[in-house]
């Protein structure tokens, strides 16, 4: 039985930019909660963590960046503009992207010494060096959990930056296993890597069971009698917000009553209001920014219904969220989200038109929101932490077990 | 020894196109809500597949068997309609199965509906439909009733005997037949004069859906091992008061199945091994002739059908989204009649196809993957968007 697991991760919540914090911390919770220790290596000192017991958070300090910089995340993670996201110094930091994950590198090693651990679980390619490092130098097995592939965040084959794909690639290569968070991404691992399906294990996400409800009751000011379609996620090609907006177009067009919340950040914002400025819709969209706790619930809580647009979306917690919110929820055919909740309206992201129509429909037919609510409900009771960290200690056991 | 009573059913519905929910009410005057093209190729695909090859095996042994192979065959009016438009050829061939004398053409509602369900008017019309098609094409006039996805329950008794029916052909589930043999002819709550015939569901289903399974333990499945099996399940060695039901979808032969699966070559073995071995087949209305006198009642309150394992209306009614759709389809009876506009009130009728409810089905376990493989939709919430858009339209059209 495996006792002791090093994980190596980027962001934790609450200082984390999207799901592949929220996932570390539902993971590392539920493992834990099972008798396993963990010690979670992390870039940077993150304040007002939540403290669980099994948890040891061993903060790393990256000289790059010296500063507590909530900036730093954001911008490094997550760039839209993913073929300079590597190479360009920046501008707070001095230290490129890829300078600073092989930075970690070196920290993770020097600092892991005294640690005694039977597995190494590091969480996507910006712990790839360390988590390489770490396994030539301990000889212990590597799992490897994708949240998310180069192709995912670069929104196709085209704009992946090369430098970043080649260390996911190692990775991949050199880990013992891989952990994909859903069959899509699986296939993406496959198709685009050349892994051997053998090697990778579908984990699905879940979603923190604790918290006793996601909605909050608010229906006020400028939403009151107004039918609300949610987005929420960052503002990023990824996302295919630009998709979403077009849509926008067709059902306001159908119907003057509807209003379109864009719950999130990120560097394709400042595009996005333009768009919906050309589109002329601009009176009809409302841009919230970057929301956590009780204002996204309150977010959730104003919407008719949630609409996933992504390009590629390996999980999208987004859409368990919307369903826990009790809301019905329409998801790109390109997610795994739409693995498991059944109860959903797939749609192709580009298909505007069809977007348009789904969404008008589940705002139109009351019959068809309240079957749509009721199936997904069902879904959710898979989606749980615990069967997640449950799926993952049988993947640890089976490595050590040899 | 006893006997078998072969029964196939044909059926292809006039598929939706697809009715965008921004089109409602822009098109007052005429509004096509089929897709035709798809239709057709569809249609072709089959005919080419299954319903040609079908006809001339069955000829073939019929002249081999100097007609002791028989069996009954029933196709909806519906699929009699895109034959004559499409390929009236297959009319032809079908018309030489029949002139054989060994084929038995089976009633049913023309629009291959469950409107015995919702509408007693209805129901009478499209059985009298579906009739004067029989008799106009094939020059048949129709003696044993089938009703859409063998829709049977007590009530229904009555009107189906009314209509000039001498039996009908029902499933064999275990809940009505509470332990006794689907061999036997049974006949309607106190109607004897209306005989049911009961489907043998296991021997039938081990054809129509475990033929090409090689996960199931009994495969590969071959004509001697189903000749066995079918001798195991008569009482007593069999009598000649015995017949085993087999009744399935036409479309098992080369389209469900298909012909590399050897279910042809499995079908001619089997039938030629049973006459050989001194086994009489029958068409449904000789078993009921066989059986005129004094048979067990089957007493049948609920709904029965011959679908999933409920064997009741839960393929097509059974969650909320098919129950509107639905009753608000029937429930628009009136208007459309009074509207005396035969283009509005055929399509009405074509709406009640039971395969556009089907579409709308969530049983996601089990049964889910038969449901899978005969839905065009992505999923029954698309497939209950475009049926609403469409049937609102209509609305909007009566209004």
């Amino acid at each position: 039985m495996v006792k002791n697991i090093l994980m190596i991760g980027w962001e934790y919540p609450p200082f984390n930019s999207g799901g592949l914090g929220v996932a570390c911390q539902g993971l590392a919770d539920s493992i834990s909660a099972t008798g396993v220790n963990i010690v979670f290596c992390l870039p940077q000192k993150i304040d007002n963590t939540k403290k669980k017991k099994g948890i040891f958070f061993d903060f790393l300090d990256c000289t790059i960046c010296q500063k507590k910089n909530k900036d730093f995340l954001h911008t490094y993670s997550y760039s839209t503009d993913s073929s300079k996201k590597g190479l360009n110094k920046h501008h707070k930091t001095g230290g490129t992207l890829v300078e600073l994950v092989k930075l970690y590198a070196n920290q993770v090693l020097e600092n892991t010494k005294n640690y005694n651990f039977d597995i190494i679980h590091a969480h996507d390619w910006l712990t790839v060096p360390a988590a390489l490092a770490l396994r030539e130098k301990s000889k212990k097995p590597l799992v490897l959990h994708i949240h998310a592939t180069e192709f995912d965040r670069a929104g196709g084959m085209y704009s992946l930056n090369s430098e970043i794909a080649n260390i996911e690639r190692e990775g991949l290569i050199y880990a013992d296993k891989v952990i994909a968070v859903s069959h899509y991404t699986k296939e993406k691992i496959i198709n685009l890597y050349g892994i051997s399906p053998q090697k990778i294990e579908v984990v699905h996400n879940g979603i923190i069971s604790d918290d006793g409800g996601f909605f909050l009751d608010c229906n006020e000011g400028f939403f009151k009698n107004k039918k609300v379609v949610l987005f929420v996620g960052r503002l990023t090609i990824q996302k295919g917000v630009d998709w979403f907006l077009k849509a926008a177009k067709e059902v306001i067009k159908a119907n003057k009553d509807t209003v379109f919340l864009i719950v999130g950040d990120g560097d394709y914002k400042g595009k996005a209001i333009e768009l919906a400025n050309d589109l002329g819709i601009s009176d009809k969209i409302v841009f919230t920014g970057f929301l956590r706790d009780n204002e996204l619930k309150k977010a959730y809580g104003l919407a008719n219904v949630f609409v996933l647009p992504s390009v590629s979306e390996p999980f999208g917690i987004t859409a368990l969220e919307a369903v826990k919110s009790g809301l019905p929820v329409i998801l790109s055919n390109n997610s795994g989200a739409r693995e498991i909740i059944k109860g959903s309206i797939g749609v192709d992201f580009w298909n505007t038109k069809d977007m348009a129509e789904k969404i008008t429909a589940v705002l139109s037919y009351p019959k068809l929101r309240d079957k749509l609510i009721e199936d997904s409900k069902k879904d959710l009771g898979f989606a749980t932490w615990g069967r997640a960290a449950n799926e993952i200690i049988k993947i640890y056991n089976n490595l050590t077990n040899g | 020894m006893a006997n078998i009573c072969l029964y196939l059913h044909a059926h292809q519905p006039f598929r939706l196109r697809k009715f965008s929910i921004f089109e409602i009410g822009k098109n007052i005057t005429h509004a096509n809500y089929f897709d035709d093209e798809i239709n057709n190729r569809h249609l072709e695909r089959v005919i080419f597949k299954s319903y040609v090859p079908t006809i001339d095996l069955f000829k073939d042994l019929i002249k081999k068997t100097n007609g002791e192979f028989r069996l009954g065959l029933s196709i909806s009016g519906v699929l009699i309609e895109q034959f004559e438009k499409q390929n009236p050829e297959v009319i032809k061939l079908l018309k030489s199965l029949i002139d054989t004398g060994a084929c038995e053409l089976i009633g049913e509602t023309h629009y291959h509906s469950l409107a015995s369900y919702f509408s007693e008017k209805e129901f009478r019309l499209q059985i009298d439909m579906h009739k004067r098609k029989l008799r106009k094409v094939f020059n048949s006039i129709p003696k044993t009733f089938r009703n859409t996805e063998l829709l049977y329950y007590n009530h229904l008794a009555p009107i189906i005997l009314d209509m000039g029916y001498k039996g009908v052909l029902i499933e064999g589930a275990d809940k009505v037949l509470m332990g006794r043999s689907p061999d036997f002819v049974y006949s309607a709550k106190n109607h004897n004069e209306l005989k049911l015939l009961t489907k043998n569901y296991r021997l039938s289903d081990d054809i129509a859906f475990r033929f090409s399974d090689s996960h199931w333990e009994e495969y590969p499945l071959n004509a001697s091992k189903f000749l066995s099996w079918i001798k195991s399940s008569l009482q007593n060695n069999g009598s000649d008061d015995q017949t085993v039901n087999i009744f399935m979808d036409y479309e098992t032969f080369g389209e469900h199945q298909w012909k590399e699966t050897g279910i042809f070559d499995f079908l001619k073995t089997f039938v030629l091994e049973a006459i050989s071995q001194g086994i009489k087949f029958l068409t449904p209305g000789e078993v009921i002739q066989k059986n005129k006198l004094k048979t067990e009642e089957l007493d049948i309150v609920e709904p029965l059908t011959w679908a999933d394992t409920e064997r009741d209306l839960s393929a097509w009614i059974g969650n909320d989204l098919q129950k509107d759709i639905a009753y608000r389809l029937y429930g628009l009876e009136k208007k459309v009649i009074a509207s005396k506009n035969t283009y509005i009130i055929n399509q009405w009728r074509q709406l009640q196809t039971s395969d556009h409810f089907y579409y709308v089905c969530t049983k996601w376990s089990n049964d889910g993957d038969v449901h899978k493989y005969f839905n065009p939709y992505n999923s029954p919430y698309d497939a209950y968007i475009n049926y609403m858009n469409i049937l609102r339209d209509l609305e909007f059209k009566l209004n």
